[in-house]
């Protein structure tokens, strides 16, 4: 999928294929969504070697400067995109991420990464372990973590719109995302 | 395993104005009666502290002189003070129409100025509250369970948080101080209907019943204890709070002279007809309506008594009736409401409950 103008933003699915979501045509509004289809058995490959094709992917696309958003174990992968390009990525997110990597040389990269991450974890996750969030904390310079709430695993597919809008302002805003923006007026026609 | 009381006092103006009405208009109220009502209060607490009661209860209600704590976290910052050794149990703030996070906020405020005695009541309230905030009733169940899921959150993860929710969004949260108990204060809610009882078996919280009668809490219990069970876990009676009216006098004929005077119970929300409507019509009520608007109904004192919802007597009797709760619901703690304000014949009844039923109550 590459659809919608403006921003582009790499989406990268979990393990069991690409997905259609709802999430992604209503990123798509507002955003150039490009969905990449990962190899059926990414572990077996080099996380780093297979970030490193997709950044050629997609800079064959003619795309400088992008955001990533990487579900569960892609979110190695979308981080190993940054490390490798980190002047074409602008802004992290980590869907529902596994436990990272205990890899001395991707710690060190990962831990001199000078764009904001966003991690979402949903508060019905049965799978990644709870204690993910704190671990992306210690692990990363600017890492803001976000409960979706009512969602398991699949975020995207289970709040769509919380998870455009999130993703959307934090790709948008980064850090500055967490200062809220809309109005509150209750009539705002006058 | 000793059975537990608690004292439970609204805070109730302490002046005669109309009893039919909500809101009531503030051109009834008077400061110095105000003023006067809390300092009663403060003097019941402190005495239910000395007499040795486990706990003592606040609760939030709202534009009416039933009760002068509508936000009731305050009540129980005072009592942090006033009551030395007794826990302190908010039942509660009503959940749905406030900031969880604030709630958050203000419950580990109590536990850390208390050293870790509060007790953690969350609720949905009555319909009126609905009214005060300007809530929509219909969304009450859905944001009581968000609410609380977002409160336990703030209480025990450490990482700064977002939260995207259906009914709230926060950005960053991460609160100071936190609870003093771990990994957070005991946490109760109402249980009456069934999908609140499923609720909390689900999530490990404590089990409450109030203005119902001993028949239904007995048929609420056994629900609530068959969901805990499917979820993994075993209520003990610590796990369930029922709530009654009282009052002890040295024999059961003072006792029941004295509570002539009770009026008979309508509830807030039935005090105001196009509210008690629009709230029935909005789906509040559940699946079990008429349980649950039953259970409520305005009756006489014989009859209250006889379904457990108020205890009257000597201390013989009251032991009698209290023991009748403990084993038919198998309640670890009743939280006794004080139903009409007797002046010193109030302060005598929490004196003889604390010295003379208390102490066998402990060895239930």
């Amino acid at each position: 999928m590459d659809r919608g103008k403006g921003h582009p933003i790499v989406y990268l699915h979990e393990n069991g294929g690409l997905q259609p979501s709802p999430s992604h045509e209503l990123l798509a509004q507002t955003f150039r969504v490009i969905t990449l289809e990962l190899p059926e058995n990414p572990r077996s490959a080099s996380i780093e070697d297979l970030a490193r094709n997709l950044n050629a992917a997609v800079a064959a696309l003619g795309i400088e400067r992008y955001s990533v958003i990487g579900t569960s174990f892609a979110s190695t992968v979308a981080l190993w995109m940054a490390i490798l390009r980190p002047e074409s990525v602008e802004a992290i997110v980590l869907s529902a991420p596994g436990v990272p990597p205990r890899d001395e040389s991707f710690e060190k990269c990962a831990a001199e990464l000078p764009q904001p991450v966003l991690v979402l974890l949903g508060t019905d996750d049965k799978v990644t372990p709870p204690e993910c969030g704190r671990l992306y904390s210690e692990l990363l310079r600017s890492c803001h973590i976000v409960f979706v709430y009512g969602a398991a695993q699949a975020i995207d597919a289970d709040r769509p719109e919380a998870f455009a809008s999130l993703v959307g302002d934090f790709v948008t805003r980064k850090e500055q995302f967490v200062v809220r923006e809309t109005s509150a007026l209750i009539h705002p026609e006058r | 395993m000793m059975m537990k009381a608690s004292l439970f006092c609204s805070a109730k103006y302490a002046a005669p104005v109309p009893d039919d009405v909500w809101p009531l208009p503030g051109t009834y109220y008077s400061p110095d009666v105000a003023v006067r009502s809390m300092q009663t209060t403060f003097d019941q607490f402190r005495l239910a502290d000395e007499y040795g009661f486990d706990w003592v209860t606040c609760a939030e209600h709202h534009f009416s002189p039933m009760s002068l704590t509508p936000n009731p976290m305050v009540m129980a910052g005072a009592l942090c003070q006033v009551v030395r050794r007794a826990k302190i149990a908010v039942l509660g703030p009503t959940i749905p129409i406030l900031n969880p996070v604030r709630v958050a906020e203000e419950f580990a405020m109590i536990d850390v100025m208390s050293n870790g005695r509060l007790v953690a009541g969350m609720m949905r309230g009555t319909g009126n509250e609905y009214v005060t905030y300007n809530i929509n009733p219909s969304e009450s169940r859905e944001r009581f369970a968000e609410a609380v899921g977002l409160i336990r959150r703030c209480w025990t993860e450490l990482e700064p948080f977002g939260w995207e929710g259906e009914y709230y969004q926060y950005r960053t949260v991460s609160i100071w101080p936190r609870p003093v108990q771990n990994p957070h204060p005991p946490m109760f809610m109402s249980t009456s209907s069934p999908e609140a009882a499923e609720f909390a078996a689900r999530n490990g919280i404590g089990a409450g019943f109030a203005f119902t009668t001993v028949p239904q809490a007995k048929k609420s219990v056994t629900h609530f204890r068959e969901c805990a069970q499917a979820a993994g876990w075993e209520p003990t009676p610590d796990n369930v709070i029922y709530r009654a009216a009282f009052h002890v006098a040295e024999t059961d004929e003072q006792a029941f002279a004295d509570m002539a005077t009770l009026p008979p119970r309508v509830s807030l929300t039935n005090k105001n007809k196009a509210l008690s409507e629009a709230v029935t019509k909005s789906g509040y009520f559940g699946s079990d309506f008429a349980g649950q608007t039953t259970r409520n109904a305005t009756r006489g004192l014989a009859e209250r008594i006889e379904l457990g919802q108020i205890v009257v007597g000597s201390p013989e009797t009251a032991l009698k009736q209290v023991r009748r709760i403990h084993d038919e619901i198998g309640a670890g703690i009743i939280d006794l409401v004080v139903g009409v304000q007797l002046g010193e014949r109030t302060m005598r009844s929490i004196e003889l409950f604390g010295s003379k039923v208390l102490p066998l109550m402990h060895e239930f």
